[in-house]
């Protein structure tokens, strides 16, 4: 009986719940040592310990801008695994972007754009903001207001990749770029070629974007019926320059060109050249990567030496490198290269166990994201040579006595006629004499008479 | 075509800069069977600098080639306006400023009088500026991008000679101001620096009527020729 009401007195005097100065201690304390972690580059330890005492409660205005500097070491990896209360607790620009985009994928526009005003001007973040905030706007098929912020979007980026330096700089070149984009795709969707091609001539050459934007113009020059600025546009991903950028929806792209020019047997020869290059090629690389067992094969993938992967299957090696300038996977390499910095330096206050953790989350994040977009290009490939296939039938329907052969290539450049060209006042126009400029990778036009019209009827 | 007449121009005026063309060391790149060798390829590249609206205002060293006894050397200032993107509009003015040369004190200890001397003061005047062609050099593994503009145009000449004193010797050394109306044709090159700045270099060629010591009264067309430097901007 003493015993028991000695153990009631003890209970009586230990609180169940840390007193608010208990609490506020306890905060000190971790925020301090956050901040020593912070100062010998243990920052994912640091964010961690943050982190998880704020996970329901919303911090001071001194560790919301700790926080921001922290994420801005470590990405945003951290906060995946959060749900959007624990996001919203958080309170930073950083997490309001993040359950900006969330909802944003679940087609919540309302709730997107209420994250997103949370986003100060002055932040780093908020051309990113811009950009989500015109993507919802898109998505909502809401399309002025989409231009509207977009270009709001590339006109802050500009300014601030102009004041900053390095890396800071690359991030908003590429937030710019791909507003830019965006508005130029925006334009596509709405029939606005013209507008399109207009919009995508401002991202620059230099841009890790430029190659893939080349057959989004080459198809509005389509559109347009410009077929022959089509095929040049298309001609540079043959470049050696442009080696890795193989898109067997360019070939696809280039069939059709030559089908509405009525020039069968270059249509045909570009589809034949699809049937004995990539698809097999593709099967082959299908066939290989379905062989594999190891759980991080893709992630390994990507840090083999050129020659070892070449010698596996020359598409790999492409495959490879246009991954690898992905902003997806830069993001993710750069998180990855942070937590192993932080695990090689092995500094006695560095949570080993969670920098492991997040080491083996990232390796697997990549990992799935080769992997995807490996299979995306099989997937894609095969879904083409369908088309191709059907294409092949109605170029075989319009010409039935079409010799089924490749065409041996005449010497000497004779076919064409700059009379073919469309040329734009704002446009210089030159004849290529085998003179290279690499400035004018992209810039091509073929000069193709079409023979669509034989004896005045169409073929 | 228009690039290696740039080539050759820009050689023959001694820029400075040597052009050549790209590193050709990848063979893969420079023996173009990817343009698909059966077909013609063609290059429509967007203008950098685009002209059409734009104004433009340059500021010059001026240096006078035609006063065989004078060291003529000015400044020129010139604005103009393209109203596409080949035709402009320019106001030009020129201020000279004159001295004798080391001919000018030879002939006089030698023969013991002033020799004729005509020399020019200012000038104003408007041109029609055509810019057909423009090129571009890759040197310092740079490209830079140029205009060549011809011009014609008319105004004001302020000129002075010692022309009375000359043919008649009883009188002392004067010299009187002339005003002509000159036709004057010029040509040059603008290399651009960035979208906002050019480098400019230009030949000048004023035609007018005026008498010489041999035939005071009667009025025959002269010369007289610029070459001027000159560092712009346009918006």
């Amino acid at each position: 009986m003493k015993a028991l009401v000695t153990l009631f007195i003890v209970l009586a005097a230990t609180p169940v719940f840390p007193s608010g100065n208990q609490q506020k201690d306890k905060r000190d304390l971790v925020y301090e040592e956050a901040l020593r972690n912070y100062k010998n580059q243990n920052y994912f330890t640091a964010l961690d310990s943050v982190a998880k005492m704020y996970r329901f409660e919303t911090p001071d205005q001194n560790t919301q801008n700790f926080l921001q500097k922290l994420v801005l070491k470590t990405g945003t990896h951290y906060f995946n695994t959060y749900s959007d209360l624990e996001l919203r607790k958080i309170n930073i620009p950083t997490t309001d972007l993040i359950m900006a985009k969330r909802n944003l994928y679940l087609d919540k526009f309302r709730y997107v754009h209420k994250r997103l005003k949370r986003v100060p001007v002055g932040n780093r973040l908020y051309p990113e903001s811009l950009m989500v905030k015109a993507s919802a706007y898109y998505f909502d098929e809401d399309y002025d207001k989409a231009v509207e912020y977009f270009n709001k979007c590339a006109a802050e980026a500009n300014k601030r990749k102009n004041e900053s330096e390095n890396k800071i700089k690359i991030y908003f070149s590429v937030i710019e770029e791909s507003c830019i984009i965006d508005v130029a795709r925006l334009r596509f969707k709405q029939g606005e070629f013209e507008k399109a091609i207009r919009r995508y001539e401002d991202v620059p050459k230099t841009s890790i974007k430029w190659p893939y934007i080349l057959l989004e113009k080459a198809w509005a020059y389509y559109y347009l019926g410009n077929y022959n600025r089509s095929l040049g546009l298309l001609i540079t991903y043959n470049s050696p320059l442009l080696e890795s950028y193989f898109m067997p929806e360019a070939e696809v792209l280039k069939a059709l060109n030559y089908y509405q020019l009525c020039l069968y047997p270059d249509a045909l020869s570009v589809v034949n050249r699809f049937y004995d290059i990539y698809k097999p090629k593709s099967a082959q690389l299908k066939k290989l990567i379905k062989s594999q067992n190891s759980e991080l094969y893709f992630f390994d993938l990507m840090f083999k030496p050129i020659s070892e992967s070449e010698k596996e299957h020359n598409f790999l090696r492409n495959l490879i490198t246009q991954v690898s300038k992905r902003v997806k996977y830069s993001l993710d390499l750069n998180s990855l290269y942070a937590v192993n910095s932080e695990i090689f330096q092995n500094h006695k206050d560095a949570n080993i166990e969670k920098l492991l953790k997040t080491q083996k989350d990232l390796k697997e994040q990549i990992n799935h994201y080769v992997k995807v977009s490996m299979h995306k290009f099989i997937n894609e490939t095969h879904k083409l040579s369908e088309d191709m296939f059907n294409l092949k039938l109605e170029i075989l329907a319009k010409q039935r006595d079409l010799v089924y052969k490749q065409e041996s290539l005449k010497a000497g450049r004779e076919r064409g006629d700059e009379k073919n060209v469309e040329r734009k006042e704002y446009q210089e126009f030159w004849t290529f004499k085998n003179a290279f400029w690499a400035d004018e990778l992209g810039d091509y036009s073929f000069g193709l008479e079409s023979s669509c019209k034989v004896n005045g009827r169409r073929r | 075509m228009k690039k290696t007449l740039y080539f050759l121009l820009l050689t023959a005026l001694s820029f400075g800069t040597a052009p050549f063309k790209a590193s050709a060391s990848e063979k893969d790149l420079y023996d173009f069977l990817w343009l698909d060798p059966d077909k013609k390829v063609y290059v429509l590249q967007n203008k950098i600098f685009p002209k059409t609206g734009s104004f433009y205002a340059d500021i010059g060293y001026l240096n006078n080639l035609s006063g065989e006894f004078q060291n003529t050397n000015g400044g020129q200032l010139r604005m103009g306006y393209f109203l596409n993107e080949e035709f402009a509009l320019e106001l030009n003015h020129m201020q000279y400023g004159n001295s004798n040369n080391a001919a000018y004190e030879s002939v006089k200890i030698v023969s013991g009088t002033e020799p004729f001397i005509r020399r020019s003061l200012s000038s104003t005047s408007l041109f029609v500026i055509w810019s057909p062609f423009y090129g571009k050099i890759n040197t310092f593994n740079k490209i830079f991008y140029f205009d060549w503009y011809f011009g014609a145009g008319t105004g004001s000449l302020k000129m002075e000679s010692n022309l009375e004193s000359v043919t008649n010797p009883g009188q002392p050394s004067r010299f009187d101001s002339e005003n002509y109306t000159p036709v004057q044709f010029k040509s040059g090159f603008k290399a651009h620096i960035n979208r906002n700045v050019h480098l400019g270099v230009e030949f000048l060629n004023s035609n007018f009527q005026a008498g010489s010591p041999k035939s005071p009264s009667s009025k025959n067309w002269k010369q007289s020729n610029d070459l001027i430097f000159s560092l712009g901007v346009s918006f």
